[in-house]
């Protein structure tokens, strides 16, 4: 006996109503991202983007998907209820994670060197991506109070595409930031291009940010 | 060499905090959930709008161009004027659903806003516009769920957003 299948179907229907959630939710996510307004998120991109070039593109990805880890994991947690996290206390933290970014930038000037090879970023990436998906959390979960498994998966699913899309703005950036460091008269070659282009940003970084945790300081 | 280095990265750091005009603002997510439920059988129409209150106090106020909110009916009054330009379902030929008010409760931060009213259109013809807060934030973004009997869907409202398919 045949048997079409339309809207209709209870399970065509639950599955077009779950796609439906899920590109809401991605396109929420996404937009939250690359809104001009999340200076702090795309500030902490660019801090963590800022010592790599074109061909670094694999590591690059690795730690904002590191990053994408550790906030899904804080926004779960506390979008479920399993942990409540004091708004002030996270708005601040986050530039202070920006800062230790830069800080982190300048200081390591050999990343050869520099304990793990350097490989430790991820962790890092992660551990800060912790209190920045916090700062999202509270919001989710005021609106969120049923069926939220769905739609916190499409809001990361957005908010990591939302980071590839400012990742790919960040490298256009940089490249052409080094351009016109290679193009300056007066620079002497006692720094390579990508090392100046690191302290100038990390720099830039670390005032902005820096002048952000004051602001926002709780006490 | 190094006392350039110096003067380069303090004009750079100065330069960076006393020309920046980005504000340290936390950026919160601008959103609103409002489900849209039909029931065939009553023609009836059920919008539950779920807001943050000191943001929608804050959107009426401004609306009524009023200092401070009112007490009472005055404030009701003024709150019910301000969804009823924000939120609208309308048919296939965009003519308002009448929506009335079927009370409004208060949970920790957020506002939870009943409107019910009826209607003959089919659920799948039914249009909807939510420019909800838009009046306050450009980032604001409108999430609204359908649901007609097992059918659901999903749709953003955002600033610049009229009347769309709540059903495609």
């Amino acid at each position: 006996m045949h048997r079409s299948l339309g809207k209709s179907d209870p399970s065509i229907a639950a599955y077009i109503a779950d796609m439906s959630t899920l590109a809401t939710f991605i396109q929420l996510g996404f937009r939250h991202i690359v809104d001009v307004e999340a200076m702090d998120h795309i500030l902490f991109l660019l801090a963590l983007a800022a010592i790599y070039r074109l061909r670094d593109a694999r590591d690059a990805l690795w730690v904002i998907t590191a990053f994408t880890v550790g906030h899904s994991i804080t926004l779960a947690l506390a979008v479920t209820g399993i942990v409540t996290l004091p708004s002030a206390l996270i708005e601040f933290l986050i530039p202070i994670t920006i800062v230790a970014t830069g800080i982190e930038n300048l200081v390591v000037s050999d990343r050869t060197r520099a304990p793990w090879g350097g490989r430790y970023r991820p962790v890092f990436a992660g551990v800060f991506g912790l209190v920045h998906g916090a700062g999202f959390a509270n919001y989710l979960k005021a609106l969120f109070v049923d069926h939220i498994a769905l739609p916190l998966f499409g809001f990361n699913v957005g908010i990591e595409l939302g980071q590839i899309t400012v990742l790919l703005a960040a490298a256009v950036l940089l490249a052409a930031v080094d351009r016109m460091i290679g193009a300056l008269p007066w620079r002497r070659i006692d720094w390579p291009a990508l090392r100046v282009r690191v302290v100038a940003v990390s720099l830039v970084v670390v005032a902005v940010a820096s002048r952000w945790a004051v602001e926002r300081n709780p006490w | 060499m190094v006392i350039a280095k110096r003067i380069g990265v303090g004009m750079l750091v100065g330069t960076t905090l006393i020309a920046t005009p980005i504000r340290g603002d936390a950026h919160p997510l601008h959103t609103t959930l409002t489900e849209v439920t039909v029931d065939s059988a009553t023609h009836t129409v059920r919008v539950m709008v779920r807001v943050f209150a000191d943001d929608f106090g804050t959107a009426v106020m401004r609306q009524a161009h009023l200092a401070a909110a009112p007490a009472g009916r005055a404030w009701s009054d003024a709150a019910d004027r301000y969804v009823s330009t924000a939120v609208a379902v309308t048919d296939r030929t965009n003519r308002p659903v009448a929506l009335r008010s079927c009370g409004t409760r208060r949970s920790a931060d957020l506002l939870w806003i009943c409107l019910e009213g009826t209607t003959l259109e089919s659920p799948h013809e039914l249009r909807g516009r939510n420019s909800m807060l838009c009046d306050l934030f450009d980032d604001q973004v409108n999430i609204v769920q359908f649901a007609a009997g097992a059918q659901k869907h999903s749709v953003l409202f955002t600033k610049d957003d009229g009347v769309k398919r709540l059903w495609e």
